[in-house]
């Protein structure tokens, strides 16, 4: 009896597992597409390319683009802008999350709100005054320009995740840490940031993503070619290149790797990332 | 002494929310107030390093609301929203009701599944363009294979097809999104409902529309609402796939805002469209914000 319904469980473990293989592999097919395109031989796009690639070979990853740079020092841009952008969210984002999670003031609730609608707004709202303004302030062409703009997404995000973990902790363990003595800036410090870590590591990580994939602040923003970021010039390459879809593709998959080492590394907190910052607000 | 305590706590709360607070305000706040003002003047290429022509009052609304391509572009941003929430929450929702499923690899599979929603914008517009074109797309070639067509579509040359690609590619990168939050409802769900209605005898079905269905109501508005904000913003993908194009069909409000500022260099039309564009998403903005709200205090009333 016992053996008959482990087999039966068994059977449908088995017929569930081969249905979730399956539909990953047709929702994941863009993806395998895009990177057996991106080491197919150069031209062998436009005949009928089969199923999977008869040879492989990497030269489209190596490639320089039109303006003979290599295709790297443009990730490389790509690095320092959303580096840049993820330092500045972290440095303004966690003491405000901390005081809007913490205290109970009246003040509190329109604070959350500018934040909340920040998170809504469409980045074209802002454009115009940024481009006119920077322009009058020499950010035009400039990593920094880019960085500032890139934060008004990833600030009000990481704000709203940071602060429900905020929320959580126990206030037990911060009047502990007062009676001990110890003054509010290293009770923060000392005891809130770390007992936080996983919110902080979620939010390092939603932001290192955001600003990776912005494209419409570095176009506006940057017009000098060798400091475009790589979404940048993957849309421009579209443009020039058209029908070279193996650099293309490249392209492309060099504009996801870090997101795959990310995923692979960090899945837990980007999930738990787009839960806290969406749900519970 | 009280009122002492709650100064010292105010101005320690200053302390920390300040810098964050100034940036919000020189980068978010004061560009949507100028934008604003912007909408009311004159400003292009030719004046806006001198600060632009003085007020026009409605002027420049008056003109783009006369402008069809408004129009046109705002019903099409709602057609491609509202398609987009027709396929990626159902089918969010199926593989969330999957990958919630007690069986070996469940977990792996899920999270290999949320990778598309990370990916960039570029990326995904990219990947699909190749995808759709015409003559050596993978999409057109397995519709040949499978006899479903007779000659190649011309995916991006027409409206309506062109349309259809834009939203299939928008579904592909929402899906994930949509998975991911109902399939951590899912979770939430008391499991002993469930073992109690198997004994009642209800069946599969009855048990998704009488329990599953209702126990989510909230996760499903949410998930719902925020969809249709992240949706109906969409830029980069119209951008890289169609450029707004073929003619019109696929501009949105947001494209629409972005050709009108930085093609024609008539930043004043920009804002305005920007502005228009903004107000729309507050509507449903504010009710998602009412619901963060409500849930707020539901889960404050439950732990103190």
């Amino acid at each position: 009896m016992i053996s008959k319904m482990k087999k039966k469980q068994l059977i449908s473990n088995a017929i569930f597992l081969i249905i979730g293989i399956g539909v990953t592999c047709l929702f994941l097919f863009p993806l395998y597409w895009m990177i057996t395109t991106s080491i197919r031989e150069p031209g062998s796009t436009f005949t009928n390319p089969s199923f999977f690639p008869e040879s492989v070979q990497f030269s489209a990853y190596v490639m320089q683009t039109e303006n003979g740079v290599s295709i790297w020092s443009y990730f490389m841009n790509s690095v320092v802008v959303s580096l840049g952008t993820t330092i500045l969210t972290i440095i303004l984002a966690i003491p405000a999350a901390y005081a809007i999670g913490r205290f109970n003031l009246k003040i509190v609730s329109p604070i959350i709100f500018v934040f909340l609608v920040a998170q809504m707004m469409p980045s074209s709202l802002i454009l115009t005054p940024i481009f006119v303004t920077f322009s009058n302030l020499g950010l035009i062409n400039n990593h920094l320009g880019v960085m500032l703009a890139d934060a008004t997404i990833t600030i009000p995000f990481s704000v709203i995740i940071l602060r429900t973990y905020f929320k959580d902790i126990p206030k037990e363990l911060e009047e502990a840490a007062l009676i001990d003595g110890a003054g509010p800036y290293t009770t923060f410090l000392k005891i809130m940031i770390p007992v936080t870590f996983p919110g902080i590591i979620t939010a390092i990580s939603m932001s290192l993503i955001m600003s990776w994939g912005d494209m419409v602040f570095s176009l506006t923003l940057l017009t000098r070619d060798r400091l475009r970021t790589l979404p940048l010039i993957l849309y421009k390459a579209m443009g020039e290149l058209g029908v070279r879809w193996e650099i293309l593709m490249a392209y492309a998959t060099i504009v996801i790797i870090p997101i795959i080492i990310m995923f692979v590394f960090l899945q837990r907190f980007l999930i738990s990332g787009l839960t806290a910052g969406s749900v519970k607000g | 002494m009280k009122s002492k305590l709650k100064t010292r706590n105010t101005l320690l709360f200053l302390s920390f929310v300040l810098p964050a607070a100034i940036y919000m305000i020189l980068m978010v706040i004061f560009p949507i107030i100028y934008n604003i003002a912007i909408s009311f003047r004159d400003i292009n290429l030719m004046n806006f390093a001198q600060g632009g022509s003085s007020f026009v009052g409605t002027e420049v609304y008056k003109t783009i609301f006369k402008d069809p391509l408004l129009w046109i572009s705002m019903k099409n941003t709602l057609v491609f929203t509202i398609w987009c929430l027709i396929f990626q929450f159902p089918i969010g929702f199926a593989m969330a009701m999957l990958f919630s499923r007690h069986f070996p690899g469940a977990p792996s599979l899920r999270g290999i599944n949320f990778i598309p929603w990370m990916i960039p914008m570029v990326a995904v517009a990219g990947i699909f363009k190749y995808m759709f074109n015409a003559d050596i797309g993978i999409i057109n070639r397995m519709l040949m294979g499978l006899h479903l067509i007779q000659e190649p579509i011309q995916w991006l040359a027409y409206g309506n097809t062109a349309m259809a690609a834009v939203i299939i590619a928008n579904v592909w990168k929402g899906v994930p999104f949509n998975m991911i939050l109902l399939a951590t409802a899912l979770t939430t769900l008391p499991e002993d409902i469930y073992e109690a209605a198997i004994i009642d005898g209800a069946t599969p079905v009855q048990r998704f529309f009488k329990i599953t269905v209702p126990l989510l109501k909230p996760a499903m508005l949410s998930v719902l609402t925020l969809g249709f904000i992240y949706t109906f913003k969409v830029f980069d993908l119209i951008y890289v796939m169609t450029s707004g194009g073929p003619g019109s069909s696929t501009e949105v409000l947001s494209s629409l805002a972005y050709r009108f500022s930085f093609s024609e260099y008539n930043f004043s039309k920009g804002a305005a469209v920007a502005n228009i564009l903004f107000i729309l998403l507050m509507i449903v903005g504010l009710f998602y914000i009412y619901l963060v709200n409500k849930e707020d205090k539901e889960s404050k009333g439950g732990r103190r």
